[in-house]
């Protein structure tokens, strides 16, 4: 039964079964719960000067909080930080204000609300979204993380967006080039929606290693070799064949094509199973295995994943469906495709220069 | 081929975590920043801990407390991503 058939059941019991389907739907969709209280404090408003305050607050939490929650899934974060707004009592003394010790930030009235919007997200993200992580990389990369991540947010909030793009992403961006490029690289590995599941996903392993130091160079290093990568991998033409295995001393990860029709139509993921095998033995850590969301390729892409998965350690930790743009020939196509996330349960902290590896035979790439 | 199903392996449960962020309203700021000591003789409530710029109660985004005294942080591009920084580096919190 789903949850209209659910309400339909419900609903002939009178306002008992009304009261029971707005507590089901809020259960089930917080964030919309939240933009009806926005909406409905905001009215209130009108009326009594207080509720701006609760307008506010759930205004924010509406936002935010449904973005947290998409971030934690696309990037398996076993975290999901939510905010609420705790506001401080205007007669606080000033002995509470330094015990206390936290920033205090201004919230304006409601109908300013895309600019509390615009500074909350600033704030949040850059404390919340794989923060470990940003410590080990250059401060530029760091923020170019951020400020493409809040770009994001505001996406459900298209005046907030323009605000900060007016006041932040466009000044910041003339002011400095190479931040500008980073963001743009960002938009394009995103036109193939990797730079959550992938890109943000792998800088969150990279916070998970323990013997690394903060802002090494060779760290930035590999950063930047991994953005060149994705992107590089993002704008590749249909049937073209591109670099598809980045192996550095922390980040070590592929993507594997699946979309070979003669392959699949026989129904032998073998070749597939023996590179996933030879990634595994070279020291790669994730592999990204991509491929049309079609029933039958969705289906030999699982295969594959099983069948790999069976004889190893390893683990599938994602799987979704997307929208995409591929290049076929000279133009972005949308395609409709699956992702399915491979793990090793064992990454190594560094495994040094010495001991780099070349998978054995090649990736099959194209169609 | 191997009657193999796909279990998705989640990689460990996750944990709802809620950031209380501190904020006050532009209803009770005069009162706030007042209680504080933060005066504001013609509007001027001191200088950008950022850009050394002159803050007022129109352009003033956030304060904080650092070594002993309270900073603010003006409502300017360049402030804000300053600011951003410090959090990333734990120099302040939320």
């Amino acid at each position: 039964m789903n949850i209209a058939d659910l309400i339909r059941e419900i609903l002939p019991y009178g306002f008992g079964g009304a009261l029971l389907v707005i507590v089901i739907v809020v259960i089930l969709n917080p964030d919309k719960a939240e933009r009806w209280a926005e909406l409905g404090w905001a009215v209130a408003s009108r009326v009594w000067r207080g509720a701006d305050r609760q307008a506010v607050r759930h205004g924010l939490r509406s936002r935010v909080n449904g973005f947290a929650k998409a971030i934690a899934e696309l990037t398996g974060s076993p975290e999901q930080t939510e905010v609420d707004v705790q506001w401080a009592e205007p007669n606080e003394e000033i002995a509470h204000f330094f015990k206390d010790n936290r920033l205090v930030m201004r919230l304006h009235p409601h109908e300013r609300q895309d600019r509390n919007l615009v500074t909350a997200s600033l704030l949040l993200v850059s404390q919340t979204l794989v923060r470990r992580s940003k410590r080990l990389l250059s401060k530029r990369q760091a923020r170019s993380v951020d400020l493409y991540a809040v770009d994001r947010l505001l996406v459900s909030r298209e005046p907030a967006r323009a605000l900060f793009h007016e006041e932040i992403l466009g000044p910041e961006s003339d002011i400095d080039p190479e931040l500008a490029t980073l963001i743009d690289q960002y938009r394009r590995m995103d036109r193939a929606n990797l730079f959550f599941p992938v890109y943000v996903r792998e800088l969150r392993y990279l916070g998970q290693k323990i013997l690394v130091k903060p802002r090494d160079g060779r760290i930035i290093k590999e950063v930047k070799e991994l953005v060149e990568f994705l992107v590089q991998y993002s704008e590749r033409r249909l049937g073209e064949h591109s670099t598809l295995e980045l192996q550095g001393r922390l980040l070590r990860c592929a993507i594997m094509i699946v979309a070979m029709a003669v392959k699949r139509e026989i129904g032998d993921p073998g070749p597939y199973v023996r590179r996933l095998k030879a990634l595994e033995m070279a020291g790669y850590e994730t592999v990204y295995l991509v491929g049309s969301s079609g029933t039958e390729n969705a289906e030999f892409m699982s295969t594959i994943a099983a069948q790999f998965c069976h004889g190893s350690t390893w683990g599938i930790v994602d799987r979704r469906t997307y929208s995409a743009k591929l290049k076929v020939e000279d133009t972005f196509t949308p395609v409709d495709n699956l992702l399915l996330t491979l793990r090793t349960p064992t990454p190594s902290d560094d495994i040094g220069e010495l001991d780099l590896v070349e998978a054995d035979g090649e990736l099959p790439t194209s169609v | 081929m191997l009657p193999i199903t796909m279990t998705l392996r989640t990689e460990t449960r996750r944990e709802k975590e809620t950031v209380p962020i501190k904020a006050v309203h532009d209803d009770d700021l005069v009162q706030y920043l007042k209680s504080l000591g933060v005066s504001a003789p013609g509007g001027d409530l001191g200088r950008c801990k950022i850009c050394s710029g002159q803050v007022t109660l129109d352009n003033l985004a956030a304060l904080f407390p650092q070594s002993g005294s309270i900073k603010l942080v003006c409502d300017r591009a360049g402030c804000l991503l300053a600011l951003q920084e410090l959090l990333r580096e734990g120099e302040v919190r939320l």
